[in-house]
């Protein structure tokens, strides 16, 4: 097949059998790859709500761009959707890192996990050689270990391993999928769900190539784009300082939230920024994904202290945040050593830094005590204990472990005592990214409506804050006027959020990172269209694009409200809805349920979904496309006739 | 005469992304992927290493010298080592020879480098400037056997060790 490999691979874990399904091109006209083509066959293969996610009903998907493989700068990404076990909702979780082209190069776009294995198991794809293979004796290690064992005992480093750690064998309700090493499926519990179904890793090994339709053609603009994309300031940046190279700029607008979100301005922040692991020569190497011009992934090394010595991937602007200002560390070193635990035992550090920030409040405010949690306290700026903690999460070892090993959503219903009020997580159940959405109301609204929960990965509204003149012009061609370039109005935010779904639907599914598409602008959805076409071979433009962009997020949605979400989950953390913003320009600012309200209506409105439930109508799935989505939800409303 | 030019591998500004190998690929195999390229970039997951590795266009190439059926010889426009696909009869000692690993034996033929006939295309798509096309007077030999000092070491960290 051009473009995609041209096979799903399925993996019954019970049956221990192995079959591959032919891709449908139609399916790959609507769905493009990865993101949307997963959601699809999510959607086709858990027919009904209310499954357990981490029971033998989940089905485990990775999926890999249409163009990754390919010369398409920054194109490699794969997505791994499920039945997320910290919602009970639609979860996708998207990787760089080099497992996905890997994959392509054994001939699959897909990988889909039936049921669960009685014992651990892992699979080991070369090309068309497809085996389930005992893993009891790597049940137990890190990802690390994993990784080096797996390609030792096979024979050849350039196997690509993508595995749990600690974290998902013990079902921590957000554990990470990792691949080299480094590179984490974090969002959501991808990694407990892989846990559930006893699968340790999958390693793949591939040797052919991705034929195109027209790889002249291809080459020439795929090398266009590509230097476009180079020019970009922000993703010079990213080379130079990575995702953490943007901290002191988020400091200075008072949006960089800490101490539990409870403040947005650090005084000195310098030990959490990409400048710092720089100058203060941490950095080790600058790393890539497949095919990336960017490079914004780092490789550092701890220094000074206990934790001298510890290497690792990252850390990233999340995790400088999440383990860092959230919990009032401000010490690189013990941060490189936090980052590392998380990457080894496989946990989503954005969750992993929001649970310990919250237990850190709970037991300031006398909610959790030393002596209902085994004789543990944890207090905001205690490295020793906060490192001690995520282990006792990757193994819910004791009471402390296993509280916070639910996520704060459970973690909080669990303790009760008001404690839901510092719990950064919403109605949906996700910890929450470090962004202060008080002050970036496109943010706040596309963190509400995100089928997984509030975080900036399913819709990143970057060109709000007016940052380049990409992002200035795009303000423009969306509400008329670049007046509106500014993160704190409500005006226009979901006609912003709106171009940006569709947009970052469209760039996960051909594999693209978020960073060419939706936080730069240097890779437009004309580009992409163009790229799939001369892929492909099937006619492809920008309005064609974003419109499979859109039956993407709809079905997404769909998921959803087949698991009867309403609009009530549409919301945001407590705290950010009734708690003011404490300083800068920003200062007073709020997610309120009035302001969030007016936002949502229009967006729903813009969508064409009913504003009272937020369902979709089913004539607005009928003119998508998605008839056969329509024809399942039978509660689904009418629209009403003017 | 034609200033010589050749590629410069830097292996502290290569980020491992493999760019340059699904590029080679694509343009002269028509089909992108790793296993064609002219170039390889072996890695190391867990510290994040890789090395670019591709032909030097050797002042004394052992690939030439070994050839038993003289298909390898120097461009002398450009300077590299070409091989002759109706002289080449794929008996590897070229393969044996290469102390880099540089070049294949695919379908009866050798495969290797050509520098694109002056106009690399991995140059081109490596924007952090791990492999550059440069002159001799760019830093000149120098440049090119410190780097390639650095480069086989860390090949042997690779290859040899965990």
């Amino acid at each position: 097949m051009l473009g995609w490999a041209g096979k799903i691979l399925h993996v019954d874990l019970a049956k221990k059998t192995i079959w591959t399904e032919e891709l449908d091109k139609r399916l790959g006209e609507r769905f493009l790859g990865a993101r949307g083509i997963n959601a699809k066959l999510l959607w086709d293969l858990i027919k009904e709500p209310g499954i357990d996610p981490l029971g033998p009903k989940n089905i485990l998907i990775f999926g890999c761009g249409t163009l990754t493989g390919t010369t398409a700068p920054s194109s490699g990404r794969t997505t791994i959707t499920c039945k997320g076990p910290a919602t009970n909702l639609y979860l996708k979780s998207n990787m760089g890192g080099h497992w996905g082209a890997e994959l392509k190069f054994a001939g699959y776009d897909h990988v889909v996990l039936h049921d669960v294995a009685e014992n651990p198991v892992y699979i080991w794809i070369q090309d068309e050689n497809v085996e389930i293979e005992n893993a009891s004796d790597l049940w137990g290690l890190d990802v690390r270990e994993t990784t080096e064992v797996l390609q030792k005992d096979l024979g050849d480093k350039e196997i690509k391993i993508a595995c749990i750690g600690q974290g998902g064998e013990n079902l921590v309700r957000f554990a990470a999928v990792m691949n080299s090493v480094y590179h984490a499926a974090g969002r959501g519990g991808a990694g407990a769900v892989m846990g559930s179904k006893k699968v340790k890793a999958i390693a793949v090994r591939g040797t052919k190539d991705v034929e195109l339709w027209d790889p002249d053609g291809f080459r020439k603009l795929a090398l266009k784009v590509r230097k476009n994309l180079a020019k970009d300031s922000g993703a010079q940046s990213l080379y130079d300082y990575g995702t953490s190279g943007s901290l002191e700029f988020v400091n200075n607008l008072h949006a960089l939230p800490n101490r539990n979100f409870k403040y947005g301005h650090l005084k000195d922040p310098t030990p959490l920024t990409g400048q710092n692991l720089v100058n203060e020569e941490y950095l080790l190497r600058r790393v890539g994904c497949f095919s990336c011009t960017i490079s914004c992934h780092r490789f550092v090394q701890a220094k000074r202290g206990p934790y001298a010595g510890t290497f690792t991937g990252g850390p990233e602007y999340e995790n400088f945040a999440a383990l860092g200002a959230q919990s009032w560390l401000l010490d690189t070193d013990a941060i490189i050593k936090a980052n590392e635990l998380c990457n080894i035992y496989g946990l989503d550090a954005i969750s992993t830094g929001t649970v310990l920030a919250w237990a850190m409040e709970s037991f300031e405010r006398g909610v959790l005590t030393k002596k209902s949690m085994d004789g543990i306290e944890l207090k905001f700026g205690d490295a020793d204990t906060m490192i001690k903690a995520i282990e006792l999460i990757a193994f819910r070892k004791g009471k402390l472990g296993n509280l916070l090993a639910e996520g704060v959503k459970r973690a909080a219903e669990k303790v009760g005592k008001d404690s839901y009020k510092w719990a950064i997580c919403n109605s949906k159940g996700l910890e929450q990214s470090n962004v202060e959405t008080r002050s970036a109301k496109a943010y706040a609204l596309a963190f509400a409506v995100n089928p997984r929960g509030p975080d900036h990965l399913h819709t990143e509204t970057f060109a709000e804050f007016g940052a380049s003149p990409e992002a200035i012009d795009l303000i423009k061609k969306l509400t008329g006027s670049k007046k509106w370039a500014s993160p704190y109005f409500t005006e226009y935010r979901p006609e912003i959020v709106r171009w940006h779904e569709d947009c970052y639907a469209v760039t996960d599914s051909l594999g693209f990172c978020a960073f060419t598409s939706t936080a730069a602008y240097a890779v437009n959805p004309e580009n992409m269209a163009e790229l799939f076409h001369l892929a492909t071979g099937i006619p492809m433009n920008e309005e064609k694009i974003m419109l499979a962009g859109r039956r993407i997020i709809t079905i997404e949605k769909c998921f959803n409200v087949r698991e009867g979400a309403d609009r009530r989950f549409d919301d945001l953390p407590w705290r950010l809805m009734s708690e003011p913003a404490a300083s800068g320009p920003a200062k007073g600012m709020m997610n309120s349920k009035k302001e969030l309200n007016s936002m949502l209506n229009k967006y729903y409105q813009l969508h064409e979904w009913d504003a009272k439930t937020s369902w979709p109508y089913k004539e607005t799935l009928e003119k998508l496309d998605l008839k056969d989505v329509a024809e399942q939800i039978l509660k689904l409303p009418n629209k009403k006739k003017k | 005469m034609e200033e010589k030019r050749f590629l410069f591998l830097d292996l502290d500004a290569c980020t491992g992304c493999r760019s340059c190998m699904a590029a080679c690929s694509l343009l002269k195999e028509q089909a992108s992927g790793l296993g064609k390229s002219r170039l390889w970039v072996p890695k190391m997951d867990g510290i994040c290493l890789a090395v670019p590795v591709v032909c030097e266009q050797c002042a004394n190439a052992p690939c030439e010298n070994v050839c038993p059926t003289r298909a390898i010889t120097r461009d002398t426009k450009t300077g590299a080592l070409l091989v002759d696909a109706q002289k080449c009869i794929g008996c590897k000692e070229c393969v044996w020879a290469c102390p880099f690993g540089a070049i294949t034996v695919r379908k009866g033929l050798a495969i290797k480098c050509d520098l694109c006939d002056g106009d690399p295309e991995c140059a081109k798509v490596c924007i952090p400037k791990a492999i550059q096309f440069v002159s001799l007077d760019d830093g000149g030999f120098k440049k090119k056997w410190s780097s390639l000092e650095k480069r086989v070491k860390a090949l042997a960290t690779i290859v040899g060790g965990r």
